[in-house]
């Protein structure tokens, strides 16, 4: 599970100008604020929890998350913020067998405050972003 | 009048006529999918909400917050097939999280006597719809909306 987080207009502005490389400066660091917050809010679990902080260690952004997960493309800059694991889905959404904890979206609307907005688009389990990414390439 | 926003959420959304149960959190423990449970049974869907995921103020006007936005998640639950009817026929309404999103996008949650918000609503902004979750051993599918609520503090 990803967010892809397309840049607000005034960084579009900056990639329009030719000046991508600082536009995209500025998304790492809302990014690595959404990491940072994600991973303080997402549910750790005990210490007979042989996974414990295994979804934690797991949130990430851009190529660290997977290969592809920054760039830009026609709709500006982009970075992909989120978890790879499985089961992050179903603590960000919730299931039947247990409520949501949502750490993603928190993260992501807190670090959105005061900056002018960001397009987000979600990826899930059966809808990789990589292939979504290609296709419109294509 | 409403005291939490979910409650208020909740008489906007069973005003709409799509028959719909919202519960705050989570659903009562029994609670069916389909009902009665049995070949014959019709789909039952139920929404729950979780509100405050956080609640950001706004930028200070006269030094004192005023304004917030709250981040809320409806959660649409339904049954995917009936399993105990012949060729197990869908039991999903692929339009109902469209349908519960337009009502909610752009409205003030306006609604009358005991429904009414806590505090001022200015606005509520659907986020985004989705993902579709299908929990297929557990015949349910579960749509998530993400929803912002512009409102007084």
């Amino acid at each position: 599970m990803s967010a892809a987080l397309d840049a607000a207009p005034f960084l579009k502005a900056f990639a329009n100008l030719g000046l991508e490389g600082m536009a995209i400066e500025i998304e790492h660091g809302v990014a690595q604020d959404i990491v940072d917050r994600a991973r303080s809010i997402v549910h750790v679990g005990g210490a007979d929890d042989p996974n414990a902080g295994e979804t934690r260690d797991s949130i990430a952004w851009g190529n660290d998350l997977h290969a592809g997960g920054e760039g830009i493309d026609t709709r500006g800059p982009y970075i992909d913020v989120g978890s790879m694991l499985p089961k992050a889905f179903y603590e960000e959404f919730g299931s039947v067998h247990g409520p949501a904890v949502s750490f993603l979206r928190t993260a992501i609307a807190e670090a959105m405050a005061g900056k002018g907005g960001f397009g987000v688009s979600w990826s899930g389990m059966t809808r990789p972003r990589q292939k979504s990414r290609a296709a419109r390439r294509r | 009048m409403a005291l939490t926003t979910s409650s208020a959420l909740k008489q906007f959304i069973e005003q709409q006529g799509l028959s719909l149960s919202v519960y705050q959190d989570q659903a009562p423990d029994g609670t069916l999918l389909i009902t009665p449970n049995t070949a014959a049974g019709l789909p039952s869907p139920y929404v729950t909400v979780d509100e405050a995921l956080p609640v950001i103020p706004d930028q200070l006007e006269d030094g004192v917050a005023t304004t917030v936005k709250e981040h809320v998640t409806v959660h649409v639950w339904m049954a995917w097939k009936n399993l105990l009817a012949p060729n197990t026929p869908r039991m999903e309404d692929p339009a109902l999280a469209g349908k519960i999103a337009k009502a909610l996008h752009g409205s003030r949650l306006l609604t009358s006597g005991s429904g009414a918000p806590p505090t001022t609503v200015y606005g509520v902004l659907v986020h985004s719809i989705g993902p579709r979750i299908l929990e297929r051993d557990e015949n349910v599918v579960h749509v998530p909306i993400w929803v912002e609520v512009w409102r007084n503090l």
